[in-house]
């Protein structure tokens, strides 16, 4: 069992990269393709599998969340920043900071582990029946951020909401997150980056920003404080939560932003193991899958899964550098809109492929959608409307 | 954090991860479960059984076990295993379905008790 279960990590680490680096494929479709593919597999192979693919798709999108504009709901918080940073020739140093904060926000979660594990069941059993108020708090709050275009803001949240309402409803649209989340966040970026009039610079890999040490922990204990609120409330997502804590503590400096970013991102996928294990509810998708794949959960296969993610953060941080340092060097000869415009027909084809006409009607909606919110300045988690809107339905 | 102390965390982090999984992967073992909880539902996880072999059926490529808890689930073993109708076994396997029924296949077992001769 031993070397199934590493072999296990190790494959979950290989298809996390391979889905991380391709724009536009969330890992929850990632997780489900590797499902139906291994129907034969014993539990317990798949849900190791299955934590090692999630950690390292976390990792791994930031790299063309930056250098291809091609940002998830998980990356979209750096987009701005870190396009602001592409543009200077520093791609992969926004892809760095990226990394820091993922593995300082994982590493914090470990260490504060057995605290996680006491706190999130009573915060849980307090907070299950205020779930639907908790998230009208954090829409009003975030509509409130953006007071200065409140009427837009309302527009984009209310447009995002019954988005969301319509794709969770059309009959006949498989995968309707894939459409829906790919058109607000990726597709409308690329657009909007192939409007714009402008040629991309030489990157160059070197080392430019530097986060001193109290700032990363600061990050860490941000990105904790935003992780546990995810894992709580249902359709809190990174988005709304690095935009909300970054704007509670001051700090939307743009370095700091990043590494916020990346770690949220890593303590978010490593809270949905927590409340998997906890109150069995996985606020992720692919651990969800995993949870399936378990049944019952042990602390032995709990602390499996843990070892898994240890495997996977620790090789996918390596991995990410080189692709990042490799993607440096490539960008140089390519046509950087061409290459948008590829990536943007492969989200298209993915979509089409996935959620066929349908989807893509709602993916072109949700870029509308997006762009009003890129042009008009506002925080793109608002497009998490998306999401907040149709889960408070439920629970008020 | 520089890219060089970056990737010396990450190796440290990731050997840190295989050793711990090789380590837990030795040392786990699933809680027995009731055979009456096994159904067509738990097709593909893992489970773990203590119960009396109630019967056994050999060939050349398997050994096929009745166990008994008192509920009787088959058990598939790809092992040629020396076993008696009265023996307490503890069995570990992922769950199947087979002919609408669910069945283990058997991937770790240990005979905890002998049936004694008479």
């Amino acid at each position: 069992m031993m070397l199934e279960l590493i072999a296990a990590a190790l494959a979950g680490l290989l298809i996390g990269i391979v889905s991380g680096l391709t724009p536009g494929l969330h890992v929850n479709l990632a997780a489900a393709i590797f499902v139906h593919a291994t129907g034969g597999l014993p539990g317990l192979v798949v849900a190791v599998a299955l934590v090692g693919m999630s950690f390292a798709h976390v990792f791994l999108e930031f790299v063309p969340a930056v250098f291809l504009s091609a940002a998830s709901e998980d990356t979209a918080m750096a987009s701005k920043p870190a396009a602001e940073m592409l543009m200077k020739g520093l791609g992969y140093d926004a892809v760095r900071l990226a990394l820091t904060g993922c593995l300082a926000g994982f590493l914090a979660a470990v260490l504060l582990l057995p605290g996680l594990l006491l706190m999130v069941p009573l915060v849980f059993a307090v907070a299950r029946d205020y779930i639907g108020w908790v998230l009208l708090f954090f829409a009003a709050l975030m509509l409130w951020m953006e007071r200065r275009l409140f009427f837009w803001a309302v527009f984009v949240f209310a447009a995002s909401g019954a988005l969301g309402f319509v794709a969770f409803s059309l009959p006949g649209l498989d995968e309707p997150l894939l459409p829906m989340l790919s058109g607000l966040f990726a597709v409308s970026f690329i657009v909007m980056s192939l409007a714009g009039d402008f040629q991309l610079p030489v990157q160059h890999a070197v080392e430019i920003a530097e986060v001193k040490p109290s700032a990363l922990m600061k990050q860490a204990g941000l990105a904790i404080a935003a992780g546990s609120l995810i894992s709580i409330f249902p359709a809190l997502g990174p988005a709304q939560s690095a935009s909300v804590t970054s704007s509670l503590s001051g700090s939307r400096e743009n370095k700091g932003y990043v590494v916020l970013v990346g770690a949220v991102a890593s303590v978010s996928m490593f809270m949905s193991l927590v409340t998997m294990y906890t109150i069995a509810k996985a606020r992720n998708g692919s651990v969800a899958m995993a949870q399936d794949a378990l049944g019952i959960i042990g602390i032995g296969q709990f602390s499996l899964l843990l070892a898994a993610a240890f495997l996977s953060a620790g090789l996918s941080v390596v991995v990410a550098v080189y692709a990042a340092r490799l993607s440096c060097r490539v960008m140089a000869g390519l046509n950087y809109r061409l290459l948008l415009g590829i990536v943007a027909s492969f989200i298209l084809l993915l979509v089409f492929l996935f959620s066929g006409l349908s989807g893509l009607v709602v993916m072109l909606t949700g870029a509308s959608i997006g762009i009003t919110c890129i042009v008009k300045g506002l925080n793109r988690s608002l497009l998490m409307g998306c999401l907040m809107a149709p889960v408070m339905a439920i629970y008020l | 954090m520089n890219e060089k102390m970056l990737l010396k965390v990450s190796l440290a982090v990731a050997v840190l991860g295989l050793v711990s999984l090789a380590a837990i992967s030795a040392l786990t073992e699933l809680e027995p479960v009731n055979t009456y909880d096994i159904g067509r539902q738990h097709s593909g996880r893992d489970v773990r059984i203590r119960g009396t072999v109630t019967g056994f059926d050999a060939s050349d490529n398997y050994l096929r076990l009745q166990v008994s808890q008192p509920k009787p689930i088959d058990v598939v073993l790809f092992d040629k295993a020396n076993f008696s109708v009265g023996d307490e076994v503890d069995i570990t396997g992922s769950v199947r379905v087979f002919n609408g029924k669910p069945q283990i296949i058997g991937e770790r077992y240990k005979v905890e008790k002998k049936k004694e001769c008479q």
